[in-house]
């Protein structure tokens, strides 16, 4: 059957309905108050049900409508409170309506299409919210860290220490192997970049090899994402729409979610200005340690011959780790907004200077944002909004990551004898961690081949972005009657950013000589710029009585992604000149990646006596990643939930809700060429056949999701239970599998095989104590999910990795995220001669998330804290290798009570045969923020100045504490569990493994003091 | 009115919804690759340029060809060691050795798959001169047989592929052993100098500088006969070892650095030479060499230890240590040897020795002694195994660091168990390699060069 079609009859027979009976009128008039303080609430909408006629509370609460002369219903709606509705009978003129704080929030509209929305309450289904008030408990570096811990189905690690964050966002597990996994981010409607590039410190660290053009390796690199660009205050919501069912409208681009953050608008009203002003620091919040080497022989042992040279029996150990990240910064952030307006223009401006320096020499991240939304209503029907924010960021985040030059500093930590001093002689004789304007005398490091103190003073690594995000919507109300609505929207944007990435590593760096080349630059520049636009037409329409509404919608999207890195390194820089024209040898490296969308949508929502509420919809993409560009992918949606009013005071409502839909994941650009590459021996071009094969029948994935859940509203509104099951099933994976080299390719991208994901979340939201004074809510969450591949056409395959290190497997009836490694026949491990076997050691995915958060507001004084749990999940820990590889950990000398034998050696003998060794479960307990603000009295504040309308002062706290062996975890010391910072650029597989830890950016504990002034 | 303005909207939105297909907003949606160049100019309908440049890509192979080898094999023969990171690798004296990563096949077989593009397309391309095809093709058969010799002397009686021009998708060629890998080496580089031969006057493409004397196809068989001179030393068929050396550029009045080499450069899209290492802090040489260096009249040591290493700090990586720098190559584009005359010399001592000529042994190796050591010759045969030692010490000495040759000759005259631990004695030697981890997974790890090798261990 024809599901348009028979839309189309459903229709037009509503549509016939309609006409019928234009009653007599009659005025109904009422008061609306609140219901703990009896004060009036002004701006609340009255509207009778089944009809568009309604109007608005005055100031003093007071409203009059026209209505039929009938028993009407009339429903009272205002932002913040619990909808009313109430039976007027046909004699009745007068109402009275206390409206009840909606502290759950059971009556905000969430999205559901591009252009379209239904009440929380009706919602099919569970679609992750956060309003700005959960959101900004404790400043936070970006939109991302603020989201940690706070919704079910959502995984946010923060991927590294370094200032200016970084995160990696994962909503319901796995999506995909080498597709991409980062949720699709919107900003008012406009696509924005959530690109990781690494600017070019390859071309110092070698990381991944030294060839001329390898000048970036995003992989080991642990690049910056994007994201963490915006301002978090100029966030009103955000909306998570985690998997195929509620995102299927968005298409190809949507299978790992889509997240839809809306800014803050304009509201009419006298001018109303915010001023916020914090200050902040931050201390290293994991400890490595070293080995106190208790005789010259195991210094000798350690770091050779010549340690003899440098150890003295008693010494005094000096702490290389103190002295590069051992800062406490003082951190600053000054925000203010400004907004109000007349009925018909509105605006709201804000602005954001942050000043972030790192607890590293010498990093640091800054953010200046201003942001301008503007919203002019033309006429009674036709509105429109613009938005503009500019960003400006400039970061150092220093030397980190993986390192086949011995520079990064993290590398060069675990190499360095604690007996040997780096601190430089400073002018005036003092040795000391920095001297003043990057003067003083650097001793060699004769074991590693940098001074990580001499690095970190005089090697620059200019990160600086200059973004423009603008988008603007026109509404035009184009038909209206009583019942029938006609919308027409156009709307769209542009996110246009431009990375520069300048890296200065001046000639008199120790290890600048290694290669003969002294002195470096790389220049990189990115610009990308995301462009799409989006019309919609939206038919809205109200059965007489209100027994019936019906929400339709088509619409068509276009969309243009692209990117172009160039970057250039230039090495032996003649005379030290920090010039790409003066230099012995210059590599470059040119990168252009385009991907065009074109998509049409229709959807269809039914909602009958505000009970059940169903919605048919879908999608068609046609996309130029594909191979067949012009072939067209559609992916369907249906939904259906039931809302079961309860005549009881503990289950006052439950609803029943089921959702069915389909996204894509479209190939990555370039997946589908296969290619000739280019080589240069001493200045003879050649070509020579790319290792990595093409996929030439390049399409997207599908998944499709099946997701059902129930709520239940207890209690009178005082808490609610959600609780989701869902299932997806992804099909057509793109997969990249290993090839017998002897084929003469490596590696292959071919679309195959099946993968399932079901997960379980629950939230449970509670409002223990609601009275005049004191407001009390705890919101908790739990959530799991599991993968298995279901279908693989080719034999098992590494994703990544080695054996011998462990490696995530694709195996057809496993885990996505399986960790296999080598290991040895029980009993032979310690023996002279171990037996080797392969064997599953684990699972990535963690087993489940857990989360708290509880805010207890009483008078002026309100704290807050959100609490994140994960159980499971492994980690595998580089730093920890190189510590015990070097025989320089600090419990070395230890004994492992089961062997006898001394923990740093028979860790060591143990790594290769043994990858658990340094592979550990990743589980943890972390304080993420805690807030506690006091809102000063007016006495106060009008004392200081009159204008004062409110203020508060604020202190917070965010990652205070982790806890990592409470729910099962290895404790492993020096580095934070949650930090996988190898892997986590852009590179394929990165989806399934994300797992591994090596000579990353300490994470911190980061304290604020914030005043927020209203006027 | 109201109608009419409504219209009047409508009208415009329309238009700018029309403005979006229109194709100065949204291009073509077929866009060709703007990085790279498309395999397909290479396998379909290949021009004479495609090829000149696919043959040239070559050069490339042959360079990864060499210096690939170079820090493993140098590390299993005692050569040096990457001490740069206290990676895994240096575990390997304490552990078994397993299938591991690429194993070098990846470089061999991508590298032959573009040499068996090449060969294919100058059977079908149109517009090449018989002679400039017969001159690729020589070329192409030369790189392939020595990236095969290359992995062979890795896995040895583990075996390697040698059928590789395959379908894509299709069942992978069996694991030939060790005398059918050698025999396919020494027919493809017999069948290289019979193209070579027919190659005309000069090269359809470019060489670099370090195979300057090689620059017409006729030279060129030099190089393919010096390499099979090589290739069959190792499977001790002396006859055929002198055979061939009689056609190479083997020349005892020549320089003895006079050959083939692989060149470096600063330029852009270029590499420079890999184990150049002035600050001391990465490729070590093992100590043993100032140990068991020879001395020169004057009471120096062999010159050539002189010449290839210098004394820096000890850098030390899982009880590892070294202060030996590596000088082997002294600047940032120092070449790196394909093929030296010097070692044409050692082989020609090495094939007359096993063939009866003793006495010609000790001249050749003599040459070696007093050009590139400094050191006095011999005065007479010293017998056995005096004649042997003494040409592995030369080829230890003369032929350091350049691909892999000491660790060659320890296995093939069944010395491994005279190497001594870098650690002391207890450190484990392996006399193969395994085959490639990625191999493996393919072939469920059944083939004999897919279990552990344990190895031996040293005594000293």
């Amino acid at each position: 059957m024809n599901v348009n079609r028979l839309v189309g009859v459903v229709l037009t027979a509503l549509w016939l309905s309609a006409g019928s009976g234009e009653a007599q009128l009659r005025t109904i008039t009422g008061t609306v108050t609140q219901e703990l303080t009896g004060e009036p609430v002004a701006g609340a909408q009255v509207l009778v049900v089944g009809t568009n006629t309604g109007g608005l509370t005055n100031a003093e609460g007071i409203f009059n409508i026209q209505a039929p002369a009938d028993e009407v219903r009339i429903r009272i709606e205002f932002l913040g409170f619990r909808r009313v509705e109430l039976v007027v009978g046909s004699d009745q003129q007068t109402v009275q309506v206390a409206l009840q704080e909606d502290a759950l929030l059971l009556d905000e509209i969430v999205v559901t299409g591009q252009a379209t929305g239904v009440a929380k309450r009706n919602l099919a289904n569970a679609v992750g919210t956060v309003g700005v008030e959960e959101l900004n408990k404790a400043p936070a570096s970006s939109i991302e860290q603020m989201l940690a811990g706070k919704l079910a189905g959502v995984n946010i690690q923060q991927n590294s220490g370094a200032p200016g964050g970084g995160s990696r966002v994962r909503l319901r597990g796995i999506t995909s192997i080498i597709g991409p996994g980062e949720p699709l981010y919107v900003v008012d409607g406009v696509i924005v970049s959530d690109s990781r590039l690494d600017g070019g410190i390859n071309a110092v660290s070698l990381a991944q090899g030294r060839r001329q053009g390898q000048i970036a390796s995003s992989e080991q690199m642990n690049p910056r994402n994007r994201m963490t660009d915006l301002n978090p205050d100029v966030i009103e919501r955000v909306e998570v729409l985690k998997g195929a069912s509620a995102a299927a409208i968005y298409g190809s681009k949507a299978s790992n979610g889509v997240i839809l953050i809306t800014t803050k608008r304009g509201e009419a009203g006298a001018p109303r200005f915010t001023v916020r002003q914090g200050f902040g620091t931050a201390t290293r919040a994991f400890t490595f340690g070293a080995r106190y080497f208790q005789n010259v022989d195991d210094a000798v042992e350690a770091f050779g011959p010549q340690a003899s040279r440098h150890f003295s029996p008693g010494y005094e150990p000096v702490s290389l780790e103190d002295q590069l990240s051992g800062r406490e910064p003082f951190q600053w952030e000054t925000s203010a907004t400004m907004s109000g307006g007349t009925d018909n223009t509105r605006y709201f401006a804000s602005a954001l200077v942050r000043h972030e320096p790192g607890i590293v020499i010498n990093t640091f991240s800054d953010k200046a944002s201003l942001r301008i939304n503007l919203d002019q209503n033309i006429g009674s029907r036709l509105s429109v909004q613009t938005g503009t924010e500019v960003i400006r960021t400039k970061s150092d985040r220093g030397m980190f990551g993986n390192d086949n030059s011995g520079t990064s500093y993290y590398f060069v930590v675990p190499h360095h004898p604690n007996f040997f001093d780096l601190r430089p002689t400073c002018p005036d004789g003092q040795r000391r961690v920095r001297c003043e304007d990057g003067a003083g005398v650097y001793p060699e490091n004769p074991y590693v081949a940098s001074n990580p103190l001499q690095t970190a003073a005089l090697m620059r690594r200019d990160e600086s972005v200059w973004r423009l995000i603008t988008g603007g919507r026109i509404n035009f109300e184009a038909f209206s009657t009583a019942s029938h609505n006609v919308r027409l929207s156009l709307n769209g944007g542009v996110d246009n950013f431009t990375q520069k990435f300048d890296v200065v590593s001046p000639p008199e760096l120790h290890f600048e000589d290694d290669d003969g080349l002294p002195g470096s630059r790389v220049l990189s520049y990115a610009h990308g710029i995301n462009t799409n636009i989006n019309f919609n037409a939206v038919h809205t329409f109200n059965s007489a009585g209100g027994a019936l509404q019906s929400i339709a919608s088509v619409g068509v999207q276009f969309e243009r992604e692209e990117l172009n890195v160039s970057r250039t390194a230039a090495k032996g820089l003649i005379g030290g000149t920090p010039n790409l024209a003066a230099a012995v040898s210059v590599g470059v490296d040119d990168v252009t990646s385009i991907i065009q969308d074109l998509g049409f949508f229709a959807q269809e929502e039914l909602l009958l006596y505000d009970r059940l509420l169903l919605t048919v919809g879908g999608r068609a993409d046609r996309s130029s990643a594909n191979a067949e560009t012009d072939r067209i992918y559609f992916y369907p949606k249906a939904s259906a939930s039931y809302r079961i009013p309860m005549d009881s005071d503990v289950l006052n409502e439950i609803k029943f809700r089921a959702a069915y839909g389909q996204t894509g994941n479209r190939p990555g650009f370039g997946h589908k060429y296969s290619n000739l590459e280019t080589t240069n021996v001493a200045g003879v071009g050649g070509l020579v056949i790319d290792q990595n094969a093409g996929n030439v029948d390049a399409k997207p994935e599908r998944q499709t999701e099946l997701e059902g859940g129930a709520d239940a509203q207890l209690f009178s509104g005082k808490m609610l239970f959600e609780g989701t099951v869902f299932r997806k099933n992804i099909k057509d994976l793109l997969l990249q599998r290993t090839l017998a080299p002897s084929t003469g390719f490596e590696t292959e991208i071919f679309n195959g095989g099946e993968l399932s994901v079901w997960g379980l979340e629950t939230t449970l939201s509670v409002v223990p104590i609601q009275r005049e004074n004191t407001t009390w809510t705890a919101t908790l969450h739990w959530s799991m999910n599991r993968s298995q591949v279901t279908d693989l056409p080719v034999p098992p395959f590494l994703a990544r990795g080695f054996l011998t290190q462990g490696a995530i497997r694709i195996e057809q009836g496993k885990s996505a995220t399986q960790w296999v490694a080598n290991d040895t026949v029980p009993g032979t491990g310690l023996s002279d001669n171990p037996q080797v076997i392969v064997q599953a050691q684990g699972d990535g995915e963690p087993r489940w998330l857990g989360g708290i958060t509880s805010t207890v507001q009483h008078g002026p004084f309100t704290v807050a804290a959100t609490l994140d749990a994960q159980k499971g999940g492994m980690i595998n820990l580089g730093t920890w290798r190189h510590w015990d590889g070097q025989l320089n950990a600090w419990d070395h000398d230890e004994i492992d009570p089961v062997t006898g034998i001394k923990k740093g050696v028979l860790r060591r003998q143990l790594s290769r045969v043994y990858p658990r060794t340094y592979t550990r479960d990743a589980s943890y307990l972390k304080l993420r923020e805690v807030q506690i603000a006091m809102d000063l009295p007016s006495s106060l504040t009008e004392r200081i100045w009159g204008a004062i309308s409110a203020a508060r002062v604020s202190i917070s706290g965010r990652n205070l504490f982790t806890d990592q062996t409470l729910l099962g975890g290895d404790f492993y010391r020096g580095s934070d569990p949650e930090v996988a910072n190898y892997n986590s650029g852009t590179q394929l597989a990165n989806n399934v493994q994300w797992t591994r830890e090596f000579a990353g950016y300490p994470s911190s504990r980061t304290f604020w003091l914030n005043f927020d002034v209203t006027f | 009115m109201k109608t009419l303005r409504s219209f009047a909207v409508l009208l415009g939105l329309a238009t700018i919804v029309g403005a979006c297909t229109d194709e100065n907003l949204i291009q073509p949606f077929d866009i060709p690759n703007p990085n790279q160049p498309s395999l397909n100019a290479l396998l379909d309908n290949p021009t004479p340029s495609v090829i000149q440049a696919a043959a040239q890509g070559l050069l490339e192979g042959l360079r990864q060809g060499t210096d690939d080898r170079i820090q493993t094999v140098g590390h299993y023969g005692r050569e040096g060691y990457y001490l740069a990171v206290a990676r895994t690798v240096l575990d390997e004296f304490d552990e078994p050795l397993l299938p591991a990563g690429g194993g070098g096949w990846g470089t061999t077989y991508t590298f032959i798959q573009t040499s068996n593009a090449v060969l294919n397309a100058v059977d079908v391309v149109e517009g090449m001169p018989a002679a400039e095809q017969e001159a690729v093709r020589g070329w192409a058969k030369m790189v392939e047989a020595f990236l095969l010799h290359g992995q062979i002397r890795q896995q040895d009686d583990f075996g390697i592929v040698i059928d590789t021009d395959r379908p894509r998708g299709g069942e992978l060629a069996p694991i030939v052993g060790k005398s059918e890998a050698f025999s396919y080496i020494a027919q493809r580089y017999d069948e290289a100098a019979a193209h070579l031969a027919a190659g005309g006057g000069s090269f359809p493409f470019e060489l670099s500088d370090g195979l300057g004397a090689f620059a017409t196809p006729d030279a060129m068989r030099h190089l393919a006969m010096g390499l099979k001179a090589r290739a069959l030393a190792e499977i001790g068929d002396y006859a055929g070892v002198l055979t061939a050396l009689s056609q190479s550029f083997l020349d005892v009045e020549d320089d003895l650095a006079a050959g083939a080499w692989n060149s470096y450069s600063t330029q852009t899209g270029d590499q420079t030479t890999p184990f150049f290492d002035p600050s001391g802090f990465q490729y070590l040489l093992d100590t043993m060499l100032v140990v068991d260096a020879q001395t020169q009249a004057d009471g120096r040591p062999d010159q050539r230890l002189l010449d290839k290493t210098f004394e820096t700090s000890y850098i030390t990586h899982t009880r590892v240590t070294s202060n030996l720098g590596n000088g082997v190559y002294p600047t940032n584009t120092s070449p790196i040897p394909l093929l030296k005359n010097e070692e044409l010399v050692l082989l020609r001592a090495e094939a007359r020795m096993f063939s009866g000529d003793r006495s010609g042994a000790v001249q050749d190796l003599n040459v070696v002694r007093t050009r590139s050591g400094g050191l006095a010759p011999l005065a007479a045969d010293p017998g056995d195994p005096g004649l042997l030692d003494e040409l592995l010490y030369n080829r230890r000495y003369s032929l350091l660091w350049e691909w892999g040759h000491r660790w060659v000759d320890m296995r093939r005259f069944n010395r491994l168990d005279q190497f001594v631990g870098p650690r002391g004695p207890g450190d484990r030697i392996f006399s193969h390699i395994p085959i490639a981890e990625d191999e493996c997974q393919q072939r469920n790890f059944e083939p004999a060069g897919c279990q552990q090798v344990d190895g031996i261990r040293t005594t000293r």
